[in-house]
């Protein structure tokens, strides 16, 4: 009986994803002001961050997530300072690190934007899986304060990229009929930069 | 009769006299000759000295420098820091997912938590493979240097030079040069409590295996003990030097390594050589002790 519950409101919680994503989308020089919150997550390749001999720490990715968001009730000062939230490390795309550097601020229940960002105009494969991983975590982070994520912005040229990399993340595309047992209520609404692409992507547990 | 007797005893005594000069003159000689050769390789052997101990010097902070090569040291420790914070903030994600309204994400908590603790268990591979490269680039580097003969051939002849005994290990005044987060309350609670980290400065003490408790206990983050932040190589004297291994023993190299990270190489470097005239065999010795570099960052 929960669980049916819980499908209807994950049903009911994609449609309204679908109902407000295109607005968003659709004019990319204002798609900011339709969120109350906005997270960046900025991947960058560092070479020679711990190299020496027989060394499997190599290439190092840093991820930065930074947040900001408005606040509606402050008319002199709507836009809140980009606030750093935390730098994630990978050896690839695994996880090692994270230095925290602030606790998530958003507000419960503000309507969060995730923005994908690479330092380097053609991310590697090592770089996207990092940026990947850093998506799904800074998802959950959010999830667990309440404020969901509503849209995930992706630079268009990486974007089937990307949806292959949450592939390995245990994240598959609806449309995809995957034989896994796929949880709408976890979903990540992927978009690209240009509004031409969209898929929503759902947690599958294992097989 | 005995005017011509006491002609021949002057005689003789003039001779003789002038024999004892020849021979007392061949004596002082002799003697001038051995306390000046003497002295000269007195005079040598002090000047050898200070080139070996200026060679030691260079010596130990030459493989000092090694153990922080590319601030990989720093990195390594700030990198098992956060490894820490990551698994601890993914096990803690995890509990949160024991309740409702957040159950079902409870998979793809423990996906996370299962990666971080993946992350750590790579870290400490890589932290042993660190220590083990560095020591032997240590090794090579002082048995390549037992080979060199940095003195010039006036000063002594047939020299040798060679690394006697060599230790590497820490200084008790250093601490890790990691900040903790501060974030968690609890977990602050905790690292307090088993002396982790100082309570004033916020940063994990060095020569520490900072476990996590309960679940995560299994793991660990070993942090070493550097000298302060972007501070160079620097000579020490033996006052709170804390040995971990002996890398070289009679001039041989030894196998093993050690638990953690070492930040100081402790060296004594011999010379044999013979003096240059008295070709009399010589040995001197010198003991010197550098720190390796701090982090780069913060």
């Amino acid at each position: 009986m929960f669980k049916l519950i819980r499908i209807i409101a994950a049903y009911c919680l994609l449609m309204l994803v679908l109902i407000i994503s295109p607005v968003t989308h659709a004019q990319d020089s204002s798609a900011n002001q339709k969120f109350t919150s906005v997270i960046d997550i900025e991947g960058e390749q560092i070479d020679d961050y711990m190299t020496f001999a027989g060394s499997k720490l190599s290439p190092i990715i840093r991820v930065t997530i930074s947040y900001w968001q408005d606040n509606p009730n402050d008319i002199d000062n709507p836009k809140q300072l980009k606030t750093k939230y935390e730098e994630l490390w990978y050896r690839s795309g695994d996880p090692l690190a994270c230095s925290a550097c602030q606790r998530l601020g958003l507000n419960e229940g503000s309507i969060t934007q995730i923005n994908i960002r690479s330092r380097s105009p053609q991310p590697s494969k090592d770089e996207l899986r990092a940026e990947g991983n850093a998506l799904v975590r800074v998802y959950f982070d959010a999830t667990l304060i309440h404020a969901l994520p509503t849209a995930i912005i992706v630079p268009s040229d990486i974007f089937f990229e990307m949806k292959n990399v949450l592939t390995d993340e245990n994240f598959f595309d609806l449309k995809d009929g995957s034989d896994q047992n796929l949880d709408p209520s976890i979903m990540l609404p992927l978009i690209a930069e240009d509004g031409a692409s969209k898929i929503f992507l759902c947690y599958g547990n294992q097989k | 009769m005995t005017a011509v007797k006491n002609d021949s005893y002057k005689q003789y005594f003039r001779n003789n006299r002038k024999g004892s000069m020849l021979a007392l003159s061949i004596v002082v000689l002799i003697f001038i000759g051995i306390v000046g050769v003497f002295a000269l390789d007195t005079i040598v052997s002090l000047l050898n000295k200070q080139l070996l101990d200026g060679h030691a010097q260079a010596l130990a902070l030459q493989s000092a420098a090694i153990l922080n090569t590319g601030d990989r040291a720093g990195r390594i420790n700030h990198l098992l820091a956060g490894s820490r914070d990551l698994v601890y903030r993914s096990r803690q994600n995890l509990n949160q997912t024991g309740q409702v309204p957040f159950d079902h994400f409870r998979p793809l908590a423990q996906q996370l938590l299962n990666q971080a603790r993946d992350g750590a268990i790579l870290l400490e591979q890589e932290r042993k493979r660190l220590i083990l490269v560095r020591l032997s680039e240590i090794k090579r580097l002082l048995l390549e240097e037992s080979n060199y003969n940095a003195y010039p051939d006036c000063i002594t002849s047939s020299a040798t030079e060679f690394v006697d005994h060599a230790t590497v290990g820490s200084y008790n005044s250093q601490t890790a040069e990691i900040p903790s987060s501060q974030l968690d309350l609890a977990l602050r609670k905790y690292d307090l409590k088993l002396h982790y980290i100082d309570e004033k400065t916020g940063l994990y003490y060095g020569e520490i295996d900072s476990k996590l408790p309960d679940d995560d206990e299994d793991l660990s983050f070993k942090l070493c003990r550097l000298p302060t932040l972007a501070h160079g190589c620097s000579l020490h004297d033996a006052a709170g030097y804390k040995p971990y291994a002996v890398i070289i023993d009679q001039g041989s190299e030894l196998p093993g390594g050690c638990e953690q990270i070492p930040s100081t190489v402790a060296i004594t470097l011999c010379h044999n050589y013979k003096g240059m005239l008295s070709h009399q065999s010589y040995t001197l010795s010198s003991s010197s002790m550098a720190a390796t570099s701090g982090p780069a960052f913060r």
